[in-house]
């Protein structure tokens, strides 16, 4: 492809493997062990304070490193420009994982414990993932706010993890069960680093496929992916194996253009990735609408204090919003989109599903913009509690009484605005690209294009408006 | 060469009447958020906090307004920040008393107040909002998120024509 993304060639790669002290990193036996067992310190004093410490959220360590300083990171820095390097180094998988190798770091070969059978064919898609960051998400004002549910959360998925790593092979729950995971799937396809092969033809040629069976010097893809014809970051968890594995130092982790997998055209098929982008498109809008909105009588029905009547309806307007609403909406602009362009070849199903990708830009910016406000007003709560993770009047490191400092609070509208216009601009310039991609005609696709920049352009105002108007 | 030297006239044209769009748009939006600016006035508010919003949560003043806030809890303690102006004032509890704070308007654009002292589970979200006209950022923003598209899609289209006039 002789093109650009807002003026970075898309061909455009640096392998980062050239830095040998990153290169040295990723093939060490214990590369990811060492940052599981990091962040695992981490995850036993949030799930400990989420149980034991005080059950006010603003001085509770579970809620702020969880909702304000992991999920920053995770989703302004991590995301973007690290593909899937959270689940490289989550510790909630991790103890199941463990058993099912029965190893921590060695693989000694053997038969996995557990009944190490395949997932069904018809779950494979992230529709669970779909309904469980839903289910998750219509209590987030409480869960974001309440250590005790919090903590119940993260130590179910533990659990969760365990049994689905006894029944199936390798990491089934990462791919299909995580909430987390989900939105991951369809947002690290927009990152700016990916894990590939350098020469196709070497693995095509090379029969040992160590990258999937395994050898002495790592595990097989517990992602069940196989890198040698890998395409998208969907499922590539970064875990290193194949760089460890590989005899022919064949694969590298290239920085790249933001949103290239986004541009994969065969592989832009799948409803549930479709449905993803639209739902965390109108959860981005609902969170900022619900959380930094004035509108105190919607948080008194999201938070359960009108009564449980209030918050069912809450419930339905909020699931109902993104399952049946902005996709109809969406649709709604698709089907113009058809009729301006008169293509033929191509069902309106399809070209749903093509140009639902172009809403991944503007999504994952509304994402960062209701972040932003979150580490810069709130973000100082995580000083004191470094000294007093549970609230019970410990200082550890003399920064109990560091109090609540809001950083920068007249940059944020800024900030949020300057997020957003980034994010259309790369909708419209991704959308351009894909409707070149399923139009044989230019013209044709230009016209199919303009109702579709139009809705990305309505959304873009309505987040504006929330943030500044 | 006539076709050739039309074909860049046209272009040209194309691009010119792109131009001219965006000026009008941005020109426009300027000289909306430029008419309102009327005398400075005192303006006050008596707000009520309670767990977890404030009462009234949108406030309209002008810029050069001296704004006087007075709270009044109608529970537990509260207290108020405003972004961008970094004022912080406790709110006393149900039977304490009002606090009152006031300031001149002299930034303009949406500003958030909440909730500064912790008031229960949902005080980061206790949050109001208080606009001063005229709200150029807003918009502004909002003719920066018709002209980013238009500029994309006219580059496209010119891009279009360019590989056109190349083939032919």
């Amino acid at each position: 492809m002789g093109d650009r993304i807002l003026g970075m060639p898309v061909d455009f790669k640096y392998d980062l493997f050239k830095i040998k002290l990153i290169k040295k990193v990723f093939k060490h036996p214990a590369f990811q062990f060492t940052f599981i067992v990091i962040n695992a310190f981490f995850f036993a004093v949030i799930i400990l304070s989420a149980f034991f410490g005080t059950p006010s959220g603003a001085k509770n360590f579970s809620i702020i490193f969880v909702w304000l300083i992991w999920w920053f990171f995770l989703i302004a820095l991590l995301v973007p420009f690290g593909n899937r390097i959270w689940c490289t180094m989550c510790p909630i998988p991790a103890p199941a994982e463990w058993l099912q190798r029965r190893a921590f770091i060695k693989n000694k070969g053997g038969k996995p414990f557990g009944l190490n059978r395949k997932w069904p064919k018809k779950l494979k898609n992230i529709w669970i993932c779909n309904f469980g960051f839903l289910a998750i998400a219509v209590f987030s004002a409480i869960l974001t706010t309440t250590p005790i549910v919090t903590g119940a959360l993260l130590f179910g998925l533990i659990l969760v993890a365990i049994v689905i790593h006894m029944v199936f092979q390798k990491r089934q729950f990462c791919k299909y069960i995580c909430s987390v995971g989900g939105f991951l799937s369809l947002y690290s396809l927009a990152s700016s680093l990916e894990l590939r092969v350098k020469d196709r033809d070497i693995c095509r040629k090379h029969k040992g496929k160590e990258c999937i069976k395994g050898s002495d010097k790592g595990w097989g893809c517990p992602w069940d992916v196989y890198i040698g014809t890998l395409d998208r970051n969907k499922f590539c968890g970064l875990c290193g194996n194949c760089v460890k594995t590989c005899p022919n130092d064949n694969i590298a982790l290239n920085l790249r253009p933001l949103m290239l997998d986004l541009l994969v055209e065969k592989k832009r098929t799948h409803m549930d990735e479709a449905y993803k982008a639209l739902i965390m498109l109108t959860l981005a809008v609902l969170y900022v609408t619900v959380m930094q909105g004035p509108w105190g009588w919607i948080k008194d029905w999201a938070g359960m204090n009108a009564g449980l009547q209030k918050f069912g309806y809450y419930a339905i307007i909020f699931l109902g919003s993104c399952l049946i609403v902005t996709p109809a909406i969406f649709l709604a602009f698709t089907w113009v989109s058809k009729i301006f362009s008169g293509i033929k070849d191509i069902s309106l199903k399809e070209l749903f599903i093509h140009y639902s990708y172009t809403t991944v830009p503007i999504g994952l910016a509304g994402w960062i913009g209701f972040s932003w406000p979150i580490i810069l007003i709130n973000g100082s709560y995580a000083i004191s509690l470094i000294s007093d993770p549970f609230g019970w009047g410990w200082d550890l490191f003399g920064t109990a009484s560091v109090p609540w400092t809001p950083v920068l609070s007249g940059l944020v509208p800024y900030l949020q605005i300057i997020t957003v216009l980034f994010g259309l601009a790369f909708s419209v310039d991704i959308g351009d690209k894909i409707s070149k991609q399923i139009s044989g005609d230019e013209k044709e696709a230009f016209r199919g294009l303009v109702p579709i920049v139009v809705f990305l352009t309505l959304v873009t105002m309505g987040l504006i408006w929330l943030y500044a108007g | 060469m006539n076709s050739t030297k039309n074909k860049i006239r046209q272009k040209k044209g194309i691009l010119k009447i792109g131009a001219l769009i965006s000026i009008i748009i941005l020109v426009s939006s300027l000289i909306v958020a430029g008419q309102q600016n009327p005398t400075p006035t005192h303006k006050t508010f008596d707000i009520a906090a309670k767990q977890f919003f404030f009462s009234p949560s949108k406030l309209y003043v002008n810029k050069g307004d001296t704004v006087t806030l007075r709270f009044t809890s109608v529970d537990v303690e509260h207290g108020v920040y405003i972004d961008g102006y970094e004022i912080n004032e406790k709110i006393h509890a149900l039977g304490e008393g009002s606090t009152e704070v006031t300031f001149v308007a002299d930034k303009t654009g949406k500003f958030k107040f909440r909730c500064s002292m912790v008031c229960g589970y949902m005080h980061p979200f206790m949050i109001g909002e208080i606009v001063v006209e005229p709200n150029n950022r807003f918009y502004v923003s909002i003719a920066l998120a018709m002209l980013i598209p238009a500029g994309i899609l006219l580059s496209s289209a010119l891009g279009r024509k360019k590989e056109g006039d190349l083939d032919g």
